[in-house]
């Protein structure tokens, strides 16, 4: 999976929890999404999971500083998980 | 349905906020009067939140919620200690120290070192227990009802004589009573407010008679209101009320402050604590209105940039 694949599937699953179009790049922060609190961000958590099929632990949740970050989680957490 | 569900709902949590950060202002707090109705009131609309977040994501948010949840909780309750039992009661106003064992193991079991502390340590009970119950009964009616039971138990232990011996004994009465009384309760009626479809809340029958008298009965309680037997009702009409009226967009101004209104809260104390220091006020001695309204002002504006600094910091974001 490309990192172009991951952010694709990822503006999805961002569209899906905000019910919106949401414009996302590299540095988008939770500042620049409206509507992104933190319940947001647990929908957003638990919909990257179940869209990846992969678990995050607290350790890599809580240092998230933007989308690009997520979106190298999930590539390495897929290569860790074996993920396709 | 979300943009105007959402929009009502964070207008009225920055409302919450707003009259929380005033009424611990000192001088400006006769507006506690109104605590009787907005503490449940935003109990209420976690629940209403939480519970939405439930429907949406099942167990699994639910949990990365509760640990979330706890990285502020210790992070505040530290904070807050140092502040009010350290910093102010023996360094400001040189008494002795006085915290036991017993007490620091209450404080961390219950949050007692700071007033806003109540709404957090509430998050954090609630969402266990509503945890529990999920795994045990999924999203069923029986879900509801022990909701419902929760809430009748809620709402009666604090008259119940065991608890008002116990929390006697104890010497935290009032903690007590604020926690079981408004905050669990309002967090309880919030989730089964939640449980209903939004469409349900759609309907145009809803819109016509069932928001203009549920927001009556709601304002109508800020003039002639006592007590939370009234309160609670007042609340959970303004909260229906929310969810029902038309679509609105949030305006940027609402977007841009509502994700902060936590932050806010668990913020705002570190001001006003300060403004009452460099004033000298004290409940004898409060400072001038003259002074008070406009830092109460200041502070708003100072707490919310400071959760925004925050946020952008990172690992500091996890805690407002």
């Amino acid at each position: 999976m490309t990192r172009e694949q991951v952010f694709q599937r990822l503006k999805n699953v961002f569209e899906d929890v905000f019910e919106d179009t949401v414009e996302l790049n590299e540095t988008t922060t939770a500042a620049d999404v409206p509507g992104w609190d933190s319940l947001s961000h647990i929908a957003l958590l638990v919909g990257v999971e179940n869209e990846f099929g992969v678990k995050f632990s607290m350790k890599d949740v809580v240092h998230l500083r933007n989308v690009g970050e997520m979106v190298s989680l999930v590539l390495r957490q897929c290569g860790e998980q074996g993920v396709s | 349905m979300r943009n105007g569900l959402k929009f009502w709902l964070n207008f009225l949590c920055l409302v919450f906020v707003a009259h929380s950060h005033i009424v611990h202002t000192p001088t400006c707090g006769f507006l506690q009067r109104l605590d009787f109705l907005v503490i449940p009131l935003f109990s209420m609309l976690a629940g209403v939140s939480w519970g939405g977040l439930l429907k949406k994501t099942g167990g699994a948010g639910t949990w990365y919620g509760l640990k979330m949840l706890l990285l502020p909780y210790f992070f505040w309750l530290a904070t807050y200690f140092v502040l009010n039992y350290v910093v102010l009661d023996v360094f400001v106003r040189r008494e002795s120290w006085g915290v036991s064992w017993f007490d620091a193991l209450f404080f961390i079991l219950t949050g007692y070192c700071g007033i806003q502390m109540w709404f957090l340590v509430t998050l954090v009970y609630a969402m266990l227990i509503f945890l529990c119950m999920f795994k045990a009964f999924g999203n069923s009616p029986a879900f509801c009802f022990a909701t419902f039971v929760l809430l009748v138990a809620a709402l009666w232990l604090p008259d119940a004589q065991f608890v008002q011996s116990a929390s006697g004994r104890l010497r935290y009465v009032e903690y007590y009573r604020v926690w079981f009384s408004w905050l669990f309760p309002g967090f309880c009626i919030g989730v089964l407010l939640s449980l209903p479809k939004a469409r349900g809340y759609d309907a145009p029958w809803m819109r016509k008679y069932v928001v203009p008298a549920l927001s009556a009965l709601g304002f109508a309680w800020l003039f002639w209101g006592r007590g939370r037997g009234i309160a609670l009702p007042a609340a959970a009409a303004l909260v229906v009320a929310a969810c029902a009226l038309p679509k609105v967009y949030a305006p940027k101004w609402l977007s841009a402050t509502a994700p902060y209104t936590m932050g806010i809260y668990l913020v705002h104390a570190l001001f006003t604590s300060a403004l009452n220091v460099v004033f000298n006020s004290t409940p004898d001695n409060p400072i001038s209105e003259w002074v008070a309204w406009p830092a109460s002002v200041a502070i708003f504006f100072v707490s919310w940039w400071a959760v925004r600094v925050l946020r952008r910091i990172p690992y500091m974001a996890n805690f407002v």
